[in-house]
């Protein structure tokens, strides 16, 4: 049934004024999926997310979040924002930025419960992030910042999560361990959206895969295919050898693209 | 020669270190969310408007005869209305913020130019210019006390009430927004709070240095605190601290007293940031020191 799936997005037209960003887009997310969306800067990807969580009202079209239009059902989903968004300079230590995710439940209430303050140990344990409680943001490496706020996104309980470019400011080593703790919290049956412009980044754990330019091509295996290749990146399908290190002769290049086979 | 305790036992002397102490608190919690919101340009254009209410506020008493509008109650007006203005356009409008402020900073000072030129000077007479602008925390009367003490109680409830949201909505707008927080309404009542704290600062170093009492100590603070609450606290308790210090400085060598707390905690400033400059260089080199 439609209205049970975590999110259906079906003819979705959004825009700026009179630019159309986001151009006659249908997708689902299903139950313990686990959906990698990859584009170009400006392909639409953060206005996609915004368009789900409610903050832009679409020009046509209809999203729902288990049959709830965002405004309501935006209580289902943690949402993990770029971490370039954040003044690192803004003094406030890892347990008060985790406990911002019970904002939706604590209401207009001006303190936190104890059973809210729980939640907040348990998000900690499952990031593995309890040590760091006390530390300012600004002492944080870019891992253990991301993890924190995968806890953020994930002390309500949320039954999906999206992350936007979860892996961009990170090292290698520092993606594998956020992929880590996205494989867990998939497999606790959390159904996952991410979206990146670095295809070079997508974890092994991706279990569908798809591809924006303003337009949508989706794929129910994680494996690029040529409409994608051709929508995202401009490059006629036989220049970019998905199955090797390839580099497209039009400019284009990833150096990791095996990586999503 | 009259001695401290002599200056401390006098009925103004003791309203001025009340009124700078309220004030000096305000500016620890409020200053806050201006340094870390990054507010300091709107701050100063809400704190200019003030002027032209001051100045309405002797027309409206000398021309119109409508006594209890005094200059507090003016620049009240004008800079609450200013802050509704600033709300209104950066959420409803696609204007340059920093376009807007400067237009509103004009406008409130030439209004206040005007109406102090218009008001009838043979029914009373205003305050200087310099008093309004630089201000003179000496003749802080009972009244304008009273009033300084309930606005601050109310500002700091406010503060209470709302601390959580206000530090989701400085932090992360977007989960603000995402978090049922009437993220419009709740900017709304941040502008006001800032606009109601200018007014109180304004009687103890006047409009034009109401930016450095609300900024420079809990820039000082933020140096060395991890939270928000801490550098609320720290912020407080320097903004007193180096303010109390100024007032005893400008008994002591007659100096004006709102510069010389200005000038006090613009040198901690400074003073503070070398120490932390160097202390930070030290600690690097000591960590790349091989072992």
């Amino acid at each position: 049934m439609t209205s049970e799936l975590p999110i259906s997005i079906e003819n979705l037209t959004v825009g700026y004024g009179s630019e159309v960003i986001l151009n006659d887009i249908s997708l689902e997310l299903r139950n313990d999926d686990f959906l990698a969306i990859i584009g170009p800067n400006g392909g639409g990807k953060t206005t996609l997310f915004r368009s789900i969580l409610g903050l832009i009202e679409p020009m046509n079209g209809t999203i729902r979040i288990y049959g709830e239009p965002p405004a309501t059902g935006v209580k289902h989903i943690g949402y993990v924002p770029q971490q370039s968004m954040f003044d690192l300079r803004y003094p406030i230590n890892v347990e008060s930025v985790i406990m911002m995710g019970l904002r939706i439940h604590k209401g207009l209430r001006p303190f936190y419960s104890k059973e809210e303050k729980e939640m907040a140990e348990v998000a900690m344990e499952y990031t593995d992030t309890t040590d760091l409680r006390s530390k300012r943001i600004s002492a944080l490496s870019g891992g253990q910042l991301q993890r924190i706020l995968i806890a953020r996104a994930l002390v309500s309980k949320p039954k999906i999560l999206l992350l936007d470019e979860p892996t961009s400011s990170l090292d290698p080593a520092m993606r594998d361990c956020t992929y880590d703790v996205l494989k867990k919290v998939n497999s606790d049956g959390i159904a996952i959206m991410l979206i990146t412009h670095d295809m070079g980044s997508i974890s092994h754990d991706v279990k569908r895969l798809a591809c924006m330019n303003r337009r949508l091509v989706c794929n129910d295996r994680p494996e690029l295919t040529d409409d994608m290749i051709s929508l995202g990146f401009h490059c006629p399908p036989g220049l970019l050898k998905v199955s090797d290190n390839a580099k497209c002769s039009c400019g284009c290049h990833d150096n990791n693209q095996g990586d999503v086979q | 020669m009259t001695s401290i305790l002599d200056y401390l036992s006098m009925h103004l002397i003791q309203n001025m270190f009340l009124a700078t102490i309220f004030a000096c608190t305000l500016c620890g919690v409020i200053g806050t969310y201006v340094v870390v919101n990054k507010m300091v340009s709107i701050t100063g254009g809400i704190a200019h408007t003030t002027f032209g209410g001051v100045g309405f506020s002797y027309y409206v008493m000398s021309v119109l005869l409508v006594g209890w509008f005094t200059p507090m109650i003016g620049a009240l007006l004008f800079s609450i209305v200013s802050a509704i203005i600033l709300t209104y356009c950066r959420t409803f409008l696609d204007l340059r913020q920093d376009t807007l402020i400067g237009v509103i900073w004009a406008i409130g000072m030439a209004l206040g130019v005007i109406f102090l030129s218009s008001m009838d000077h043979s029914v009373m007479t205003p305050a200087s210019y310099e008093s309004i602008l630089f201000g003179n925390v000496l003749f802080v009367g009972n009244q304008t006390l009273t009033i300084m003490i309930i606005l601050t109680i109310t500002v700091l409830a406010i503060v209470a009430l709302l601390f959580e949201d206000l530090q989701i909505l400085t932090f992360d707008e977007i989960h603000a927004k995402i978090s049922n927080i009437k993220v419009n309404l709740l900017t709304l009542i941040l502008y006001v709070i800032i606009a109601v704290s200018c007014v109180v600062v304004a009687n103890v170093v006047g409009i034009i240095m109401i930016l450095a009492l609300m900024t420079i100590p809990t820039a000082i603070a933020n140096l060395y605190t991890a939270s928000l609450k801490e550098m609320m606290i720290l912020g407080t308790i320097f903004s007193i601290l180096f303010a109390v210090l100024g007032l005893f400085l400008a008994l002591a060598f007659n100096s004006p007293p709102g510069a010389t707390v200005v000038l006090i905690i613009g040198l901690v400033f400074v003073v503070s940031l070398s120490v932390k400059h160097t202390y930070g260089k030290i600690m690097n080199k000591r960590c790349k020191k091989p072992s």
